[in-house]
């Protein structure tokens, strides 16, 4: 087999897209297309399903192919799925909100097909839809179950929610979330699917931009504040409790230590404020591992959510225990890796069971 | 009759609280739009990530709903609630299940919303303490689950 520089997702897409255009170019992907095996990551990922001779559901099964998106505007009304106005290879059509979340969603596609062989969020070519100016005012980002929604914020606190690639990022994982392990959304199980969906939100800007572990700002949300709050972003993996401190907002109530842990009724058992917790985690886990966190840390907690072992009410403890023994059987049981993940965890204060 | 509106989670994490005071000509409008509401017909809905996180408090009643199921009747109130209630300016997530013993580390309200007057921080622990008895096993469950988080796990 041969390899190419260019994924085939992209080959497709430029095999179809651009035929008329760059003939040359499309002919060109059209042949790498037909004699092109599947991506290194997808094959090993098949492998290693074959190898553990059991199911592994939400394991990427196929070579991934390129992402099916489809944009909606709402026209901030709240009503689903709205107007369609951009669909796969259309071009733009000068709205701001629906670039960013045409290109946020291919960038999504493109790190979890790069880094883990994973085809869209079921690992099925999943179409990607989307819907933009969702209500009036509205200042939040939410996946509905079948598709990622986003409001434009209120101008005053929040910008636009798809000007963040990492809110993106966030949304669409919480797709491959449930497609995966599905952590049910509530307490400390809703924590992890939280902090899960702000490991690979991260992951995906990192990726983009060619970010190592060292170099990245690990903030999730940097740009919807508005130059009138007091913080960097909504979230920090790296610091949790330190993202703002404003007058209005009060301060990032995010723990960084289970001596910390917030126990509330609101927010679902304090599902955004106790991803402080293993977001830290996997953080520390990144750095010490160095360089392209998907590549590490990344890929033990992909590992740990597509192998398909974990309950729906699974705890830190239990799953800080499954990113080790994830660790273990990819990078072997004296690797670094695994001595960072685990050294991790108790540095936030979870105790990994032996 | 005190109607108290908590509006938590979201992307963000960040917790609006809005309270409002029935007493006076409107409230016999008040209590037709809270006894509007289907206090009794909670239903599980399986939550959707990011999407908000309802507590409403009145007249012994307390509702959670998340944000899809707050439509018809409990939108009205909701929304009237927002306008003509007292919005105290966005708070811990931490604030609202500390009610008892009194919540510590308050952020201040001295800098109120830009289109929101100044509340009373006194106003809100009053609302807090007259938040009806009836919550209480709500509360109690998670209290049980706070002391298994408050040590390291092991």
């Amino acid at each position: 087999m041969r390899h190419y520089i260019l994924p085939p997702y992209l080959l497709q897409h430029l095999a179809t897209a651009a035929d008329t255009r760059l003939p040359a170019v499309a002919e060109a992907a059209r042949a790498a297309l037909r004699d092109d095996e599947p991506v290194h990551s997808g094959r090993a990922a098949r492998q290693e399903a074959e190898d553990s001779g059991r199911a592994a559901p939400g394991m990427a099964t196929r070579t991934p192919r390129g992402p099916q998106r489809t944009i909606f505007d709402a026209g901030q009304a709240e009503e689903l799925p709205g107007r369609r106005v951009r669909g796969e290879g259309e071009p733009e059509n000068g709205d701001a909100a629906v670039t960013e979340a045409y290109d946020g969603l291919g960038a999504t596609y493109a790190m979890f097909a790069d880094a883990f062989g994973r085809a869209s969020i079921d690992g099925a070519e999943l179409p990607l839809d989307a819907t933009v100016h969702y209500g009036h005012r509205y200042e939040n980002a939410f996946w509905d179950g079948s598709r990622m929604v986003f409001g434009d914020g209120d101008g005053e606190i929040f910008h636009g929610f798809t000007k963040s690639i990492t809110v993106l990022g966030h949304e669409l994982s919480h797709g491959v979330i449930q497609h995966t392990t599905n952590l049910t959304y509530s307490g400390e199980s809703g924590a992890l699917n939280e902090s899960i969906a702000d490991v690979f939100g991260v992951l995906v800007e990192q990726h983009l931009h060619r970010q190592e572990a060292s170099s990245a700002s690990w903030l999730v949300g940097a740009e919807l504040f508005t130059d009138s709050v007091e913080g960097v972003a909504l979230r920090s993996m790296k610091a949790p409790g330190t993202a703002y401190d404003d007058d209005l907002l009060g301060r990032d109530p995010q723990p960084a230590h289970m001596t910390s842990f917030v126990v509330t009724t609101e927010d679902y058992g304090g599902v955004h404020i106790n991803s402080g917790i293993p977001n830290r985690a996997f953080c520390l886990a990144a750095e010490e591992i160095g360089g392209f966190a998907w590549q590490g840390a990344g890929r033990i907690w992909y590992d740990t959510i597509v192998r398909g072992d974990l309950a729906p009410t699974t705890d830190f403890v239990t799953f800080a225990s499954a990113t080790v023994t994830a660790a273990h059987a990819r990078f072997g049981a004296a690797s670094r890796e695994r001595a960072a993940v685990a050294s991790a965890w108790k540095t936030v204060g979870v105790q990994v069971t032996p | 009759m005190r109607i108290v509106v908590s509006r938590s989670g979201g992307f963000s994490g960040l917790t609006r609280r809005w309270v409002v005071d029935t007493d006076g000509p409107e409230s016999s409008d008040w209590h037709l739009l809270v006894d509007a509401c289907p206090w009794d017909e909670q239903v599980d809905d399986p939550p959707q990530p990011d999407r908000y996180f309802y507590i409403i408090v009145a007249n012994a009643h307390e509702a959670r709903l998340p944000e899809q199921q707050v439509e018809g009747p409990w939108r009205t109130l909701v929304d009237r609630v927002r306008s003509a209630g007292n919005p105290v300016p966005p708070t811990r997530p931490i604030d609202l299940p500390e009610l008892d013993p009194p919540a510590v580390d308050r952020p201040s309200v001295d800098s109120p919303a830009a289109d929101s007057p100044a509340v009373d921080p006194s106003v809100v622990e009053r609302a807090e303490r007259e938040l009806p008895e009836d919550r209480a096993p709500v509360h109690g469950r998670r209290q049980e689950e706070a002391r298994d988080g408050d040590q390291p796990r092991g």
